[in-house]
Parts: structure tokens; sequence; C-alpha cells
């Protein structure tokens, strides 16, 4: 009888680390295309129903004010309109929308915390981590709030121009398709990596190539679809974002009142 | 490298999104100028490939994972004006949707990774390859292009946050934005990137490369893309290099004004005494009503570049309407 038969087989799983490699990018492709695709439809919170265009409009005001400000009592009273806002918001949203400016702020604490040691009075450090939080939080409250497609055409009432939104637009679709196939990819290539993990650098760099080679390919053949479908390359406000009801009302009152009290106080 | 908010001071971003408007003109100009707006959807399928690129975890060693910006690779594959704007659109959407840069850093992002990043890897990669044609060197020409690219961005969003505490600082002296000089940013950010993040994208961007070249070689084909000017080169280089001189103290041999002669002479000669004594706009590369020297030494250099920009353009096309004038005679 031939040693080899009777020797144990000598099953190696791939190490786990190229397996959590694999996992994590083909988690992070599927939670940014879901976050694309996850529209508002039939969530009941009233700043969902808030315009577009308003809430565009503050968020940049918010960002450019708190970057100006000195005042640590002005990005305070943004904040506080910021959490009154999440009332609005269902828990799922929640956790999503506060996860991130935490994050911001945390990682900024510590770049900045041997800046504690250089310069004793901190107190300039402490106002970018309470700013970063600030800006970050406005932002993400303004994105959950608020559709993708209704972000672009939003951005289209603030004169961005077309050639602007039509690619943030084309991008967007694509951010999908491509993580879409990008995590198929990786999952075949997990498929096919079961207890080894030679070439798998290798696998990863060409299911890249293979998205280039279609981000190539599939330019012209989209443009010819978008003109048979009739696109003639502008963009015209939504005017659904433009219209004003009670929310908007309430919404724009609540934002004056803090950011005067922020500025006067 | 995505800068967030608020660690750069308004009016620096303000400066580098000022600096991007004519570099994202002429790249969509240069692209629209080619195929018409055919280009305009390959620059937003590009932008999503850019997005979805950098969501690809490398393996590193000792278990980390990294990931690539493919700023070079992209634009060596598709063209230094294509691959700006792709990155830019890129970059835009993740600072708007996902919080990751900022919204007011924008343009300084846009900078570093949209106009630093991919025309320093392509016209390095240009200069390289002319070395040989073997397939080999074309590789290590990708390498290297991507490599130096990365470090280059680094570099520049180093001297952005170190030029920081030099520019703006409160009453007491304390710096407003970003705290670290430029003795401890350069090398907190390029240490990373040359000892890991330069080699990531190096790796990554020889493992696409070759893969393209040996699936689909006619996609490389760059016979349209442009050229270096070594001029021009040059140019740009010694505007980049501008900052450097809010580092240097003392003034240049010869460039003395009767005040420093008086302290090293123990007089000053009558004839630069009584001389011609014409008070420009701007003496000593500063402007009067900015209190911080550095920020009036930065503004003053784009100013000046301005002007000259300006005052070649009038030539040109003066010069130009002289011929035309000349051939409908």
């Amino acid at each position: 009888m031939l040693d080899w038969i009777s020797k144990k087989d000598q099953y190696e799983p791939a190490p786990s680390d190229v397996t959590s490699l694999l996992n994590k990018s083909v988690l992070r492709f599927l939670s940014v295309s879901s976050r694309i695709r996850t529209e508002n439809i039939g969530k009941t919170g009233s700043v969902y129903r808030v315009s577009p265009f308003l809430k565009v409009i503050t968020t940049f005001f918010i960002i450019i004010s708190v970057s100006l400000s000195r005042s640590t009592l002005y990005c305070v009273f943004i904040n506080g309109f910021s959490f009154l806002i999440l009332f609005g918001f269902c828990a799922k949203d929640l956790k999503k929308i506060l996860y991130v400016p935490f994050f911001a702020a945390i990682f900024s604490g510590v770049i900045l915390l041997p800046a504690l040691i250089i310069y004793p009075n901190g107190a300039n450090s402490l106002m970018i981590v309470l700013k970063v939080f600030t800006t970050v939080l406005a932002i993400n409250i303004y994105v959950h709030s608020t559709d993708y497609y209704m972000v672009t055409s939003s951005l289209r009432s603030l004169l961005i121009p077309d050639m602007v939104i039509l690619l943030m637009d084309i991008s967007f679709r694509y951010i999908v398709i491509f993580g879409t196939q990008a995590s198929e990819l990786l999952t075949a290539i997990k498929l096919r990596s079961i207890g080894r993990d030679k070439g798998i650098k290798k696998a990863l760099f060409n299911s890249v190539g293979v998205l280039f080679i279609k981000t190539k390919n599939s330019g012209e053949s989209l443009y010819n679809s978008m003109i048979l479908r009739g696109f003639n390359g502008k963009y015209f406000p939504n005017k659904k974002s433009l219209r004003f009801s009670r929310h908007d009302l309430y919404y724009a009152s609540l934002f004056v009142i803090f950011v005067l009290f922020g500025y006067l106080i | 490298m995505h800068i967030p908010d608020n660690y750069l001071s308004p009016s620096t971003c303000a400066v580098l999104t000022i600096t991007m408007l004519p570099i994202w003109s002429r790249a969509s100009k240069k692209i629209k100028g080619k195929l018409g707006n055919k280009n305009i959807s390959s620059i937003g399928l590009l932008s999503a490939f850019s997005f979805v690129l950098m969501m690809f975890n490398i393996p590193l060693p000792g278990g980390t994972t990294g990931h690539a910006t493919g700023a070079a690779l992209i634009g060596i594959l598709a063209g230094p004006y294509q691959a700006c704007l792709a990155m830019s659109i890129s970059l835009l959407i993740q600072a708007l949707f996902f919080g990751d840069g900022g919204v007011l850093a924008f343009g300084a992002n846009a900078f570093n990774m949209a106009f630093i990043m991919p025309f320093a890897g392509y016209y390095i990669w240009v200069i390289l390859k002319g070395f040989s044609r073997s397939d080999k060197w074309g590789l290590v020409s990708v390498f290297i292009a991507s490599y130096l690219s990365i470090n280059l961005g680094a570099l520049v969003t180093a001297i952005e946050f170190g030029l920081q505490p030099l520019l703006f600082k409160d009453v007491s002296g304390l710096p407003l934005y970003a705290p670290y000089p430029l003795n401890i940013s350069i090398p907190a950010m390029m240490v990373p990137h040359i000892f890991v993040a330069g080699i990531v994208e190096g790796l990554a961007s020889i493992g696409v490369y070759s893969f393209i070249k040996k699936v689909s070689p006619d996609i490389i084909s760059n016979k349209d893309y442009p050229q270096l000017n070594p001029f021009t080169a040059v140019i740009a280089l010694m505007v980049a290099a501008t900052p450097i001189g809010l580092i240097a103290s003392g003034t240049a041999w010869g460039e003395w004004d009767s005040e420093h002669i008086n302290r090293v002479l123990g007089y000053v000669p009558s004839g630069m005494k009584d001389g011609i004594n014409f008070n420009s706009i701007m003496p000593d590369y500063r402007m009067p009503w900015i209190s911080s020297e550095s920020l009036g030494y930065v503004l003053s250099a784009f100013l000046g570049l301005l002007l000259i920009l300006v005052v070649f353009r009038l030539i040109k096309t003066l010069m130009s309407r002289d011929v035309n004038v000349g051939l409908d005679q």
C-alpha cells in the first residue's frame, strides 16, 4: 500500500485573516450600496418632510459659520439644534447618524492629543474636536433625512453646474452597480480559496482590473442610452425640493432661534 | 489623506478651491473637446470606479489591511485630466454623503488627491517609461509613479497642515487650526506613506496595470494623452515650493534695505540714503492691510503669479490679433 493512502488528510483551512479581509471588503460594498439604495419612503418622522433645499442651505450655513466661529457656545447651540432635529428621526436611523460624528470626534481627539503637550492651553484643539463633531453631525442629519436623488436636485437649486450634477448622478448609480459586481467577484474568490490563500492578492487586483475594463467599455453605451431616453445634458431643479410646508416653517424657525441665541450669547 | 473640516483655515480652503477652478475648467474643456459629452459619462463611471477602488482592502504584513487611492493608476490608464475630474467627483460624494473629508476642505482635498496625485503619477510614468520599452520596466515605472505620487500628495497635505500654526494664531499666539508645525506634520504624514501607504499604492497599481495590459491592452493606448512640457513642469514646481520661503530666516544676499545696512555697517551710504525711494503696494512681499506676515507672503505670491499670467495672456492675445490682421491684409 502506498504511504500517502494510509496518511490522514491534512486539511488546512485558509487563515482567518484572508477570509475576514474578503468579508470586510464585501461588507463595505454592501453597506455603501444599501445606503445609496435606501429611500426614506414610508418613514414617518417630521424631519423627512422638510424641503431638501432648506436642509442643504442650513447645512452649508452650519459648516461655514462653525468653521469661521471661535465661540464654543455657538457650536454648542448648533449642536443643540441638531440634537433637537434628531428627535424627528426614526430609531433605526439614529444609530447610523450618531456613529460617524462620534467616531470622527474621537479620532480627532486622538490626533490632537499630543498638541495638549506642546501647547498647554488646549482650548483651540478641543474646539477643533467640537467643530468636527458639529459639522459631521450636520452633514449626517442632512444625508440621512434626504433621498439621494433629492440631494442632487437640491444641489441644482444652489446653481451647481449641470455637468457636476450629471457626473454625481452617474457616479451614484454606478457605485451601486460596481459595488454589487465587486462584492460578487470577492464572494467568488472567497468560495474558490477554501483551504488556501495563495494568489488571493492577485485575484483581488484582477477584480479591480475587471471593473476598470467594464468602466471603459460602458461609458459610451451609457451616454447613448441616455440620449435615446431624451436626455439633453440639462438638469432642472426638482420642484418638489422647492415646495415649502409647515414642517419647513418649524425647521427654519428653530434654526433661526438657535443660530441667533448662539450668536448673541 | 482626506482632510476633515476645521483642520485648515477657511481662507486656506478658499485659496485651494480657487486654485482648483482653472484646473477643473481646463480638464472639462479638454475632455469635452475630444469626444463631446460622450466622454463626460465615462468620467462619471471612472469616479464610481475610483470610489469602489478605495473600498478594496488589501492585505498588509502584520495582519492589517490598507487601501489604495488609485489616483496615479487612473491617471496612467485614463489620462490625468480624466482622473482629475473623476477623483474630484468621488471626493465630493465622499464628503457630502459619507462624511469622509470635509465639505469646506473639498478644494484642498481635490488639490492634493485629484490634481497633485494623478498629474504627478502620470508625468512621472511618462518620463520613466521613456527609458526602456520592456514590459518589466513598464511595471517598475508604474510602481515608482504610484509610490511617488501618493508620497507627493502626502507631502503637500503635510505642508498645508504645517503652515496652519505659522499663518493662523489667536491673540495669545496659539494655533487656531491644525496645531502641528512643519517639523512635526511632515514626518507624521510621510513616515507611514513612505513605508506603508506608498508600497500598497504601488503594488495595487502594478497588479491592476499588469492584468489590464494582459487582458485588454488597447485600453492603455495613450497616444492622445498630454506630454510633459519641461518648462511648465519647472514653473509648477517653483510655484508649489513658494511656501518654503516662510521657513527661511534672514534676507537674500544683496537685497538689503537701508535699515539692515545701518544695522550691519553702522551707517547708511549717502547714495542709498538720498536715492530714489519707491513705495510699492506690497513691500517685502507683505500686505499692509493683513496683520499675519506669513498669510501676506503667500497671498502676495498668489497675486504676483496671477498678474504675470494675466499680462502674458494679454500679450498672447494682442500678438495673435496682429497675426490675424496680417493674414487678412
